[in-house]
């Protein structure tokens, strides 16, 4: 049993286990000339509600991942690229990024 | 060879049969293609349906753009093949970069389904050559999120090159200038929101989607 435990840790790089997991929190938002009907229906409820304090309500979205990475600016860079490849669309929409190291 | 029409399905597509049995209503022939073929055959046009591919997650077109047939669709339409993209389709052309900018929820939180007048502002495209320019057409619509918007540039960029192709003559989903559909700048990708396929057999109570697929098979020959 230890023999293969043992085995199992040499055939690991030193590249793999030095890699951190890090949590990944997109936010994407509406940019500010799109029109936000989520954020309209949302308002007028609250307002229904007498909370006509509340207003400029905007709804984006949130995807919440992990990332196996070196640093935490490979973690943002690599974030960077699956933002502008697939989770943004920059005609509609911006990003902000938040990176932490994974607990345990 | 005769001219093929190949009509791309991706999970959650709904309006493939409308557009194939359309086709050949006008005399066409076409082909359904599986989102997961890697190669489209012979083909002499292309239509992106309508529906939800991939259940419009993140945004609609946004995961269908890389299905493995959207490679060729790009090569096929940046060769020249005629392409047109209908409603979700239209979504699917923005979202790849084929047609600029996006389709966003309809300003008034509704979805919409009814028939609409249109007006055909260009017919220097694949889908709008055998109408007139002024043309009113009475289309069906039927989405959430047709409300085209793209920043002043872009705007200016498809006023000065021609590149509406349909719009509506009210205000139905809050589009920027009223867009329904544009094209490229060579007029051989078409994209609009209302379902031509829909108002094509005498059957459905209006024909008036005949003269934009009838343009589309003309230019598949």
């Amino acid at each position: 049993m230890a023999e293969a435990t043992l085995y199992l840790m040499t055939t690991q790089t030193t590249e793999e286990m030095n890699k951190m997991e890090y949590k990944v929190q997109v936010i994407i938002k509406p940019l500010d000339v799109i029109a936000n009907p989520e954020g309209k229906a949302i308002e007028r409820a609250l307002s229904a509600l007498s909370f006509t304090q509340a207003n400029k309500v905007r709804v984006g979205k949130v995807v919440n991942f992990s990332i196996s990475a070196d640093t935490a600016e490979a973690a943002q860079k690599i974030t960077e690229e699956i933002c502008q490849k697939l989770l943004v669309n920059p005609v509609m929409e911006y990003s902000e990024i938040l990176i932490s190291q994974e607990a345990g | 060879m005769n001219p093929l029409i190949k009509i791309i399905t991706f999970p959650g597509t709904n309006c493939e049969y409308d557009a194939y049995k359309q086709l050949r209503f006008l005399g066409a022939e076409a082909e359904l293609v599986w989102h997961q073929q890697s190669t489209l055959g012979n083909c002499s046009g292309i239509i992106l349906p309508g529906g939800f591919a991939h259940g419009d997650y993140l945004r609609p077109g946004a995961i269908a753009r890389f299905s493995p047939i959207m490679e060729e669709v790009i090569k096929f339409a940046e060769a020249g093949g005629p392409v047109v993209g209908i409603c979700n389709g239209f979504q699917v052309l923005t979202e790849c970069g084929l047609l600029p900018g996006a389709l966003s929820k309809n300003e008034e939180m509704r979805f919409i389904c009814k028939t609409v007048p249109c007006v055909v502002k260009s017919t220097a495209s694949v889908l709008t050559s055998a109408a007139t320019g002024g043309q009113e057409l009475h289309l069906p619509i039927n989405h959430g999120e047709g409300n085209y918007v793209c920043d002043d540039a872009t705007l200016q960029y498809l006023t000065t090159n021609n590149m509406i192709v349909l719009s509506y003559t009210t205000n139905v989903n809050g589009s920027i200038e009223n867009i329904a559909g544009i094209t490229n700048k060579i007029g051989n990708v078409v994209g609009l929101m209302p379902h031509p396929e829909r108002a094509v057999d005498p059957l459905t109570g209006q024909t008036d989607g005949q003269v934009l697929l009838k343009s589309f098979i003309e230019a598949t020959k």
